[in-house]
C-alpha cells in the first residue's frame, strides 16, 4: 500500500467517526471500507467531540526513546528529502504518445490520377504535431511493398501500381515528449485500374435549320474508368457548302452545345462535333465525333439596289432607297439603316454619321463636300429567318449646298472670298430647323485674315416666311457656325419683323461659331413702350455683339483679382439699338425675361461649379446666371444688355467639411449669389433674414442694378441704410419676388421660412415665364409626411417645387415647410430652382 | 443545470490529484455564475494553438477536451516562477486568481510581519532563524521547550521539538525521542541548517482530553474581492506524542468548531473564542493583503492557544491551503472570487 493509499484510508476512517460522533445520519461507505488498525487502538468515545482514537503505539516518552544511533537516524531517515511526487493529476496520468485516427485516402485509383490521404493527430498533452512520418504502399492482398520517394500526404499513381491495392500509413510525432507514437494506416477499398478514354455517340442534331432558329446538339457520354465523370467536353460546330462537306469550316465563336444559325449560314449545311472530356490526367480527352450534317439552312431577306434619293444640299432630306426581297414573302418591317460620310465617292475616311440611322437624313453644315451613302439591313416580321444580309448603298455625289440655289447675297468691297460664308447662313426657327432660303446676307469686312465686322442683314421676305411657319415662342435664328473670331457681329433688322415675332412672342437669335445673342423680341416694343405702330418697316434694329478692348478686361481683371477670382476669355459687350427716323433707342432691359448671350469658353474650362459670370452694369460687376453648354460655349442669363465678363472663382470653407450640400454650397459661393461670412467661414446652419434673402436672390438670379423703372418701390419705412441692401430688395420686389406688409414695412430683419423662399420663387419663375419641367411624379403629399402642416397659401407654391425637383425635404421624408430657413437650405434650394430652371448647370 | 456550450470558461491549474468532491463543486459553482469549467494540467496548454487540453464534467463523468483560453484561471497549481511547464508565460494574457510567486512568502516572513505589526504583535511566538545556530543552546535555555521547523512545506514531517534536560537535549522527533549530548545535539542542528529551518517557542494547545491540537483558520475572497472565513476548524491529533496536528503519518481528527468551543470552553468563553480567532484572522488577512497585494485570495492561517488561553499564530499559508472536509466552501468562495476576477479584467478591458 502506498503512502497516498494509507493516507486515504485513514481520512475515512477519521471522517466515518466525525460524522458518527457529531450525530451525523450518514456514514459513508467509505468508512465501512476502512482499514482495521493497524497497531493496539486505544477507543475512547467522547461525547463532547465524539472522537475514537486509534493506531496509538503504546508507550510514553520512554517507550519511544530511540536506541539506535541518533545522528545517523536523523541523517538517513528523517531529514532525507522525499522523492519527487508522482502523483500528478489525471490529466498528466497516461499523457503520452501521441496518436493518428482517421486515415483515409481520397481520390481516383487510376493511373496518372492523384490520391491524398488524411488524417487527425492528436495528443494527450495537447502537443503539436511535429514530423510525423508517412509513407505510401503497394499492396497485392498479401505483401504489403514500400513505394520509394512516396512519403508525403499525396501520391500520384503510376503504371506500376495497376492491379494494386494503395495502402497510407502514418507515425504520429509530436514536438514534445514522448515524441513517436504507433503507425496508423489506411487500405484503398479497390485496386488501381488502367485509364481509357471517354467518348461521346450518336451526337446529333435537334430543331429547325434556318437563320434566327436555334440547334441543339445532343451526344451520350460514356467512359469505360466509371470514376471518370465528364468534366470539360468541348463543342464545335462548322458550315459547309453541302451535306458532303465541301468547304466545311468551324463556326467562329460556335462552342457552345446550342447554335442560332446567321446570315452566312444562309444556305449552309451545319454539322456539330463534341469532344469528350473528363478530369482524369490521362486519356482524359476522348476523340472528337461529329454528327450529321443538317439541311441548308433557309435563307433571310435580301434588300438590293440601294440608292440615295434626294437633293443634295444642307436642309434638305436625303431618302434610303432599296428593292427588299423575301422567298418566304414576309413583309418588310423593321429594317436597320446606318448612314455614313465620306470623303470621296470612293469611301476615304467613311465614317458612320451620329444618330442617323433611320431610313432618311436631312443634310447638315458639316456635310458640306462630303459623299453621303448607307447600309440597310432588311428586317421582316417573321419568326423565321427575320434578319437578313447587309446591302450597302452606291456612293453618291458630293453634297454641295446652296450652291445650286444660292441665297441672295451682296459682295462687299473687302470681301474676296464671300462665296463661302455666303453659303454658311442658315435662317432657321430653331425647334422645326426649317431652312428658309433667301432671308439675309452676310457681309464680312476683314482686315487681312481679322474679320473686322460681320453684318447680317435679315432679308424681309425670308424671314416672316421662317416666322410665319414657326410656331409661337419658338426662336428664329440667323446662325453661321463657321464664323469665328470676328471683333464685332452686327445684325440689322426692320421693326416690322421683330414686331411680326413679337406678335407670336417668338425670340430671336443671331449665332456665330463663338458668340450669340438670343432674346425676348417682345420685350423691344414693350421697352419702347410705343406701340404696335412704332415698330415699321422704316424702324431700324440694330443688334451688336461687340468684342471688349484689353483695357475692359484689364478692369475686369483687376476688380476679380479682389474677388479671389480671375477672368478667362473675353469680355463682348451686347447691345440692342432702336432707330426711329432721327431717334435711336438704347434697349437695356428686356423686362421680366432673360436674353441669352453666348460667350467663347477658353479650352479646358469645363467645370461649372467654378465658373461665374458677371455683367458691368454703371460701373458695378454684379453676377449673373451662366452655364457651360459644350466644350466651346458658355451661355449668360440676364435680362439686362451690358459687357459681359466670365470668371473663374474656387471658394473654400473649412466649415462645410462633411456638409450634405457642400457641392451645392460651393456652386453658388463661386458664383457670387452668396456671401461667405466676415470669419471666413459659411455659417450654414444661419439665419436667412428677408435681407438677406433678397441679397441672395438678386445675385443668384441676375437682377442687379436692373433699371429704376424695373426696381420696387422704395416707399417701405423700414429698408436698411446700407444702400446695396436697400437697393436689393427694391430689385427683388420689382422681380416679383417679394410683398411688403400692409403697413408699409418690408421687415427686412424678419426671419424667413422654407416655404417663403420656395414661394418667392415660384412666383419670380411665373413672371420670368422659366420653364420648371416635371422631374418628380409623387405629389407633395405622397413626399412628404408633413405636407399638410404647411400653410395653406403656400400649398400650390410647394406642389410646383416638389414636381419640379427644387425641394427635397429632409432624410426622414419631412419637408419642414415652416421651419425658419438656413444659409445652406436657402442656398441649396436656389441653386436647385437655377439648375432646373435651366439658368445654371 | 446548463451544460451546454459556454461563451465564458473558467479554467483550473492543477498540479496534482485533487480531491473530486472540490472539482464537481467548482463545477457546480462555475456553472451557476454562467461559466464553463474545466481543470488541466500545465504541461497541456498549446500556445501556438491558443488552447489547452483540459477535463469538463459532461454526462455525469469528467471528460477530456480541448478548451479555448479561459476567461479566467483559478491557479490551484502556484508555481509561478518555479513552473517548469512554461504555463504562465504561455498564459501571461489571462487574469489569474493567484499572481504571487511560489515561495514569496515563507515562515520567517511571516514571523517578520507579525513582529512589525503591532496589533499583531500578540500573536508571534518567539523564533529565531536557524542559521544562527550558535544562539539556539540559548534560546532553548530561555525557553526551556522550542521546536525546529523546516521551512519547506513540512506538514509536521521534518519537525521536532527540543527540550533541555539539565545538561542533555530530548529531541522528540514525534516518533522517537533522543537524547543528545551538546556536541551531539551542536551536529543535529548543523544537520537542520543544511535547509532553511526555525527555531521557535514551543506551546501546546491541549483539550480537556489532553489531546494537542491547532486551529485552522480557512480564509478566502469572496464574489465581491472580500475576505471571508472559510472554515474555521479544529485540527486533533489523535496520537499524544504527536504534537504537530497537520503531521500526515499520523492520525488526526476534525471537530466542528462550534461544537468545539462549546464542549471546551463553555457557551460564553466559547464564543468570546470565536471572536477573537476571528478578529485576528482577518486582521492578519488585511496586514498580509497590504504587505503583498492582491495576488492571492487563500489564507491557512494556524492558530494555537497555551496554558494561559493566550492565542498564538504557528503559520500563515497563502499557497495552495488544504481543504479537508470542507471542499465546498472552498469551491463555493474560489470560484467565486474567480469569477469576479474575469469581470474585473473584462471591464478594464471593456470587453462586457
Amino acid at each position: 500500500m502506498t503512502n497516498y493509499e494509507k493516507k486515504r484510508r485513514y481520512t475515512k476512517v477519521a471522517y466515518s467517526m466525525l460524522a458518527l460522533s457529531m450525530g451525523l445520519g450518514a456514514v459513508p461507505v467509505s468508512a465501512r471500507e476502512a482499514l482495521p488498525p493497524k497497531a493496539s487502538s486505544l477507543a475512547i468515545h467522547s461525547s463532547h467531540i465524539g472522537l475514537r482514537l486509534q493506531h496509538v503505539p503504546a508507550g510514553g516518552a520512554s517507550s519511544r526513546l530511540y536506541r539506535g544511533d541518533s545522528l545517523k537516524y536523523f541523517k538517513n531517515e528523517f531529514l532525507r528529502k522525499p522523492g519527487f511526487s508522482k502523483l500528478l493529476n489525471v490529466i498528466g496520468e497516461g499523457g503520452g504518445a501521441p496518436t493518428a485516427t482517421g486515415v483515409s485516402i481520397t481520390g481516383v485509383l487510376q493511373v496518372g490520377e492523384t490520391l491524398t490521404a488524411t488524417y487527425a493527430f492528436h495528443d494527450a498533452d495537447n502537443d503539436n504535431e511535429g514530423a510525423s512520418v508517412k509513407q505510401w504502399y503497394r499492396y497485392d492482398g498479401s505483401i504489403k511493398t514500400t513505394i520509394p520517394g512516396a512519403t508525403g500526404t499525396n501520391y500520384t499513381l503510376t503504371s506500376d501500381d495497376v492491379g494494386k491495392y494503395i495502402v497510407f500509413g502514418v507515425t504520429p510525432v509530436a514536438d514534445d515528449t514522448p515524441t513517436t507514437g504507433t503507425e496508423a494506416d489506411y487500405t484503398t477499398i479497390g485496386m488501381v485500374s488502367s485509364p481509357a478514354a471517354p467518348t461521346a455517340a450518336p451526337v446529333s442534331i435537334s430543331g429547325t435549320a434556318a437563320v434566327g432558329q436555334t440547334l441543339s446538339g445532343s451526344y451520350t457520354y460514356a467512359d469505360a474508368n466509371s470514376g471518370d465523370t465528364q468534366s470539360g467536353t468541348t463543342f464545335k460546330w462548322y458550315r459547309a457548302d453541302d451535306g458532303a462537306g465541301t468547304n466545311k469550316s468551324a463556326i467562329i465563336g460556335a462552342t457552345a452545345q446550342s447554335y442560332v444559325p446567321t446570315f452566312a449560314d444562309a444556305g449552309k449545311f451545319i454539322t456539330f462535333e463534341v469532344t469528350p472530356k473528363n478530369a482524369a490526367n490521362f486519356l482524359g480527352t476522348g476523340t472528337p465525333t461529329s454528327s450529321s450534317p443538317t439541311l441548308a439552312v433557309a435563307a433571310a431577306p435580301v434588300a438590293s439596289g440601294a440608292s440615295v434619293v434626294g437633293t443634295t444640299r444642307v436642309g434638305q432630306t436625303l431618302s434610303a432607297s432599296f428593292a427588299y426581297m423575301d422567298a418566304n414573302n414576309d413583309p418588310e418591317s423593321g429594317s436597320l439603316y446606318q448612314w455614313y460620310r465620306a470623303d470621296d465617292g470612293e469611301g476615304m475616311n467613311k465614317n458612320p454619321i451620329l444618330g442617323a440611322t433611320s431610313a432618311s437624313y436631312v443634310l447638315v453644315s458639316a456635310d458640306l463636300g462630303k459623299y453621303i451613302s448607307f447600309t440597310v439591313i432588311p428586317k421582316n416580321a417573321a419568326l423565321l429567318a427575320d434578319t437578313g444580309d447587309i446591302r450597302g448603298s452606291e456612293a453618291v455625289g458630293a453634297v454641295a449646298a446652296a450652291i445650286t440655289e444660292p441665297a441672295s447675297v451682296s459682295y462687299s468691297a473687302f470681301s474676296a472670298q464671300v462665296s463661302e460664308e455666303e453659303s454658311l447662313i442658315e435662317v432657321v426657327a430653331v425647334k422645326k430647323n426649317v431652312e428658309t432660303s433667301q432671308a439675309a446676307k452676310l457681309n464680312l469686312v476683314k482686315d487681312g485674315n481679322v474679320i473686322e465686322r460681320a453684318d447680317f442683314n435679315f432679308e424681309a421676305d425670308g424671314v416672316m416666311s421662317a416666322l410665319t411657319e414657326a410656331s409661337v415662342k419658338e426662336t428664329i435664328a440667323v446662325r453661321v457656325r463657321s464664323l469665328k473670331g470676328a471683333e464685332n457681329v452686327y445684325g440689322n433688322i426692320t421693326g416690322d419683323l421683330v414686331q411680326a415675332m413679337a406678335d407670336k412672342t417668338q425670340r430671336l437669335a443671331m449665332i456665330t461659331g463663338d458668340v450669340a445673342i438670343d432674346f425676348p423680341t417682345v420685350s423691344i416694343p414693350e421697352q419702347l413702350q410705343a406701340g404696335a405702330d412704332g415698330m415699321t418697316r422704316e424702324t431700324k434694329i440694330e443688334l451688336k455683339i461687340e468684342k471688349q478692348p484689353k483695357a475692359v478686361r484689364e478692369a475686369a481683371a483687376e476688380w476679380a483679382a479682389g474677388q479671389g477670382a480671375k477672368v478667362i476669355g473675353t469680355s463682348y459687350k451686347f447691345s440692342v439699338k432702336v432707330q426711329n427716323g432721327d431717334k435711336t433707342t438704347s434697349i437695356a432691359q428686356y423686362g421680366d425675361r432673360y436674353a441669352h448671350f453666348t460667350l467663347p469658353l477658353p479650352e479646358g474650362v469645363t467645370d461649372p461649379t467654378t465658373l461665374a459670370a458677371v455683367m458691368l452694369v454703371d460701373g458695378q460687376y454684379v453676377p449673373v446666371p451662366v452655364r457651360i453648354v459644350d466644350q466651346e460655349h458658355a451661355v449668360v442669363e440676364t435680362p439686362t444688355n451690358a459687357t459681359v465678363t466670365l470668371v473663374q472663382r474656387e471658394r473654400q470653407f473649412d466649415d462645410l467639411s462633411g456638409h450634405w450640400g457642400a457641392q451645392d454650397l460651393l456652386f453658388m459661393a463661386n458664383k457670387d449669389n452668396i456671401a461667405g461670412e466676415a470669419d471666413g467661414k459659411f455659417n450654414a446652419h444661419g439665419n436667412v433674414t428677408r435681407g438677406d434673402l433678397a441679397t441672395m436672390l438678386v445675385q443668384s438670379l441676375g437682377l442687379g442694378h436692373r433699371t429704376k423703372g424695373l426696381s420696387g418701390d422704395a416707399g417701405f419705412s423700414d429698408l436698411p441704410e446700407d444702400a446695396a441692401a436697400s437697393e436689393a430688395i427694391q430689385l427683388a420686389i420689382g422681380a416679383g419676388l417679394f410683398k411688403g406688409y400692409p403697413d408699409g414695412t418690408f421687415a427686412p430683419e424678419a426671419l424667413t421660412t422654407r416655404e417663403q423662399l420656395v414661394a418667392v420663387l415660384m412666383r419670380f419663375r411665373a413672371n420670368f415665364e422659366l420653364e420648371l419641367p416635371q422631374v418628380r411624379s409623387e405629389s407633395l403629399d405622397a413626399s412628404f409626411k408633413d405636407a399638410s402642416k404647411g400653410a395653406d397659401w403656400s400649398k400650390a407654391y410647394l406642389e410646383s417645387a416638389n414636381k419640379g425637383g427644387v425641394i427635397k425635404g429632409f432624410e426622414n421624408d419631412s419637408l419642414g415647410a415652416s421651419r425658419e430657413l438656413t444659409r445652406d437650405e436657402a442656398a441649396a434650394i436656389i441653386r436647385r430652382f437655377l439648375q432646373h430652371t435651366n439658368l445654371t448647370n | 443545470m446548463d451544460n451546454g456550450p459556454k461563451a465564458h470558461w473558467i479554467g483550473m491549474m492543477l498540479g496534482w490529484k485533487m480531491p473530486e468532491n472540490f472539482l464537481f463543486a467548482c463545477h457546480c459553482m462555475a456553472l451557476e455564475r454562467g461559466f464553463g469549467f474545466y481543470y488541466f494540467h500545465p504541461k497541456s496548454v498549446n500556445e501556438r494553438q491558443g488552447t489547452i487540453a483540459g477535463f469538463v464534467f459532461r454526462d455525469g463523468r469528467w471528460i477530456k477536451d480541448v478548451f479555448p483560453y479561459p476567461d479566467v484561471i483559478y491557479d490551484r497549481y502556484r508555481r509561478k516562477g518555479k513552473d517548469k511547464f512554461g504555463a504562465y508565460a504561455k498564459l501571461a494574457t489571462i487574469p489569474m486568481t493567484h499572481t504571487l510567486p511560489e515561495k514569496s512568502f515563507g515562515k520567517l516572513d511571516f514571523y517578520a510581519l507579525l513582529s512589525r505589526r503591532a496589533e499583531l504583535r500578540s500573536l508571534l511566538l518567539p523564533y529565531m532563524n536557524g542559521k544562527r545556530r550558535g544562539d539556539i543552546p540559548a534560546f532553548i535555555d530561555r525557553h526551556e521547550r522550542v521546536i525546529f521547523k523546516s521551512d519547506h512545506r513540512a506538514r509536521g514531517r521534518r519537525t521536532v521539538f527540543v527540550t533541555k534536560k539539565e545538561w542533555v537535549y530530548e529531541v522528540d522527533d514525534q516518533t522517537h525521542v533522543h537524547v543528545l549530548n551538546p556536541q551531539e545535539f551542536d551536529v543535529l542542528t548543523a544537520m537542520f541548517a543544511m535547509e532553511r529551518f526555525t527555531v521557535q517557542k514551543a506551546i501546546e494547545s491541549r483539550t480537556k482530553e489532553g489531546l494537542t491540537y491547532s486551529i485552522r483558520v480557512h480564509l478566502m475572497k469572496n464574489g465581491a474581492g472580500l475576505w471571508c472565513h472559510g472554515m474555521i476548524m479544529p485540527l486533533l491529533s489523535l496520537t499524544p506524542h504527536v504534537n504537530v496536528t497537520n503531521h500526515d503519518h499520523t492520525m488526526r481528527g476534525f471537530a466542528d468548531w462550534q461544537l468545539f468551543l462549546t464542549a471546551q470552553f463553555g457557551a460564553i468563553e466559547g464564543a468570546k473564542l470565536d471572536a477573537e480567532v476571528r478578529r485576528q484572522a482577518e486582521a492578519v488577512a488585511l496586514a498580509l493583503q497590504e504587505e503583498l497585494g492582491d495576488g492571492f485570495h487563500e489564507i491557512g492561517l494556524d492558530l494555537g492557544l497555551d496554558a494561559s488561553g493566550t492565542l498564538y499564530a504557528f503559520e500563515a499559508n497563502i499557497g495552495n491551503v488544504g481543504m479537508i472536509l470542507h471542499e465546498f466552501e472552498t469551491a463555493r468562495h474560489g470560484i467565486a472570487y474567480a469569477a469576479h476576477v474575469a469581470a474585473t479584467a473584462s471591464q478594464i478591458k471593456g470587453a462586457f
